[in-house]
C-alpha cells in the first residue's frame, strides 16, 4: 500500500510518501516532534491531511484503529472502557469471543482483577495496558499504535509486546507502531522507519538499522539510546 | 423599625405552618409550571448543549450566538414575545393558550433552555476536546460517543437540570405577562408576590417569598455541589 501523506500546521510538520506491504509489523522511530503521531492521526483520520495532498489507503475509515498516545480513560470500569472495542454490530457469539479474548489478555497482562474497577483510578501504566487491550480485541485491517507501552515497566512492556505478536499472529492485520525504543523495534517490527523531521529518512529491519545506519541523522538518534 | 420587619417575618412562617389552601395551590401551580417547564428544557436543551461540545459543524458558531443572545433577553421581552403569538387575535390566538399555565411553561422553556444549552456546552466541552483522538480512532458511533458524553457529564447535567428548576421557580417577568396571575388558575409564587404585595396580604407574600428563596437556594446549592464535584472528577 502506498502512503502519501502531507500535513503542514504553523510549518511543515509531515511529507511521507512511503510504499508499505500488508501484513508486516511497522516500527515509527523519530525524535520528539520528528511527526510520529501525526502520521498515524492522518492515517487514521483522526486530522485531516493537507488539501493538496491525499492520503491513499486501501482500507475504508472504520478498518482503521488508532490508539492515541494518550488515550481518554472513560468514567467507566475498566472491563467498559475495554469493550468500546467491541463493535456495536458484532452478533452474541462474535462479542462472547471478543469477551474471551479481553479476559485472557487481561490475564496475560496482569489486570484482570482490576477489570472492575473504576478505570480513572488507574495509574498511567494501567491505563495504558487498558487501552492497549481495547485496540487488540477485534481485528483492524491496520492498526496503528502511538507508543502503547511509553508509561509501562520492563515487564508490562514485554507482556504487552506478546499480546502484541498473538494478535498479529491470530489477525494478521497490518501494524504501524510508534516508538522510543530501537529494542522494541528489534522485538516486534519486520520493518523499522526512521522519522526526522517529518520526513521518512530510512526503511530497514531493526538489525540493520543498528548495524549500519546510513543518515547522520539516525547515527545521531541511535548512539544516545 | 426593626420590629415591623421581625413582626412580618413572624406571621410568614406562621402561615407557612398553618396550611393555608390558598398557598398549598399557588405553590401546586408553581411547581407544576416548574417541573413541567424544566424537564422540557432540559430533554431539548442537555442534547444539543452534548452535542455543541462534541462536534464541530457549519453553524455551530452561529447557534452558540444565538444562544447566548437569548440567554441574555430580559424575561419580559420573552413574555411580550408569546403574548404576541398567544392572544387572542396572535397568529396561535386560536389555541387559546393565553393566560394558561401552558403559556407559562412555553415562555419558561424558551427562557430555561438556552441556559441549559449554554451551561452544559461549557461544560462538557473540555470532554469533548479530551476525548476527540480517542473517539476518532476507536471509531466510537455517535450513539455510544453521546452516551459517553453523557456519561462523563452526568453531575453537571444534574446541575444543570437543579439550576433550570430553580430559574423556573423564581421567575416571574414573562409568567406575569403570559399568565396573567389569575387567582386559581395562573397564579404562582412570584407573581402573587409582585402583584398582590400591596393590595392583599402583605405577610402571604413574604411567606410565598421564603419559600422561594428556600426552593432555589436549596437546588443551586445541590447544583453547584454537583458541579464541584464533576470538576474534580475530571481532574483526576
Ligand atoms: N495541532 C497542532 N498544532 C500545531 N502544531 C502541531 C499540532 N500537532 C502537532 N504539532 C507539531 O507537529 C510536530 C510533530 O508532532 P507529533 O506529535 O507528530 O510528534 P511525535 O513524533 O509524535 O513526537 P513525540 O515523540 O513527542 O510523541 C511537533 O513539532 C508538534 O509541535
Ligand atoms: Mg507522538
Amino acid at each position: 500500500m502506498k502512503i502519501v501523506a502531507k500535513k503542514t500546521f504553523d510549518r511543515k510538520v509531515l511529507d511521507v510518501d512511503v510504499q508499505l506491504e500488508e501484513h508486516k509489523i511497522y516500527a515509527l522511530i523519530g525524535a520528539n516532534g520528528s511527526g510520529k503521531s501525526t502520521l498515524l492521526k492522518v492515517l487514521s483520520s483522526v486530522i485531516n491531511p493537507d488539501t493538496d495532498s491525499s492520503i491513499d489507503i486501501p482500507f475504508k475509515n472504520d478498518e482503521v484503529y488508532y490508539m492515541p498516545q494518550m488515550p481518554y480513560t472513560f468514567d467507566l470500569s475498566v472491563y467498559n472502557n475495554i469493550k468500546l472495542g467491541i463493535p456495536l454490530k458484532y452478533s452474541t457469539g462474535e462479542k462472547i469471543y471478543c469477551k474471551y479474548r479481553i479476559d485472557t489478555m487481561l490475564k496475560t497482562i496482569d489486570l484482570y482483577q482490576l477489570r472492575k474497577a473504576n478505570a480513572q483510578t488507574l495509574s498511567g501504566g494501567e491505563r495504558q495496558k487498558m487501552a492497549l487491550i481495547r485496540s487488540l480485541v477485534v481485528r483492524h485491517n491496520l492498526l496503528l499504535l502511538d507508543e502503547p507501552t511509553s508509561a509501562m515497566d520492563i515487564n508490562a512492556t514485554l507482556k504487552a509486546e506478546e499480546l502484541i505478536i498473538k494478535y498479529k499472529e491470530e489477525f494478521d492485520g497490518t501494524i504501524i507502531m510508534a516508538t522510543h525504543s530501537i529494542k522494541q523495534a528489534q522485538r516486534l517490527a519486520d520493518v523499522v522507519l526512521f522519522l526526522d523531521n517529518g520526513e521518512i529518512k530510512e526503511i530497514a529491519d531493526a538489525q540493520t538499522f543498528i548495524d549500519h545506519p546510513q543518515s547522520d541523522e539516525l547515527k545521531d538518534f541511535l548512539q544516545k539510546i | 423599625m426593626w420590629a415591623s420587619f421581625w413582626q412580618s417575618l413572624g406571621e410568614a412562617f406562621t402561615i407557612i405552618g398553618s396550611g393555608n389552601p390558598l398557598m398549598n395551590e399557588v405553590v401546586a401551580t408553581t411547581m407544576k409550571m416548574a417541573v413541567t417547564s424544566s424537564i422540557i428544557s432540559f430533554l431539548i436543551g442537555a442534547p444539543l448543549g452534548l452535542l455543541l461540545a462534541t462536534y464541530n459543524f457549519k453553524g455551530k458558531k452561529v447557534l452558540v450566538i444565538i444562544c447566548r443572545t437569548l440567554m441574555g433577553l430580559p424575561p419580559v421581552a420573552i413574555g411580550i414575545l408569546v403574548y404576541l403569538l398567544f392572544r387572542g387575535i396572535g397568529p396561535f390566538g386560536q389555541l387559546r393558550l393565553i393566560f394558561t399555565v401552558t403559556a407559562m411553561i412555553i415562555a419558561q422553556v424558551l427562557l430555561i433552555t438556552p441556559v441549559v444549552v449554554g451551561m452544559v456546552e461549557t461544560s462538557a466541552e473540555s470532554t469533548g476536546k479530551a476525548l476527540l483522538e480517542t473517539r476518532r480512532g476507536i471509531g466510537l458511533g455517535s450513539t455510544r460517543t453521546f452516551l459517553l458524553m453523557a456519561n462523563e457529564n452526568k453531575y453537571q447535567l444534574m446541575a444543570a437540570y437543579l439550576f433550570a428548576f430553580a430559574r423556573a421557580t423564581a421567575e416571574v417577568g414573562a409568567v406575569q405577562i403570559v399568565g396573567g396571575n389569575i387567582l386559581h388558575k395562573t397564579m404562582v409564587m412570584t407573581t402573587y408576590i409582585a402583584l398582590n404585595y400591596n393590595t392583599g396580604n402583605l405577610e402571604f407574600a413574604v411567606a410565598l417569598g421564603i419559600i422561594i428563596v428556600a426552593i432555589t437556594l436549596g437546588f443551586n446549592l445541590v447544583g453547584g455541589v454537583l458541579q464541584i464535584i464533576g470538576t474534580r472528577k475530571k481532574k483526576r
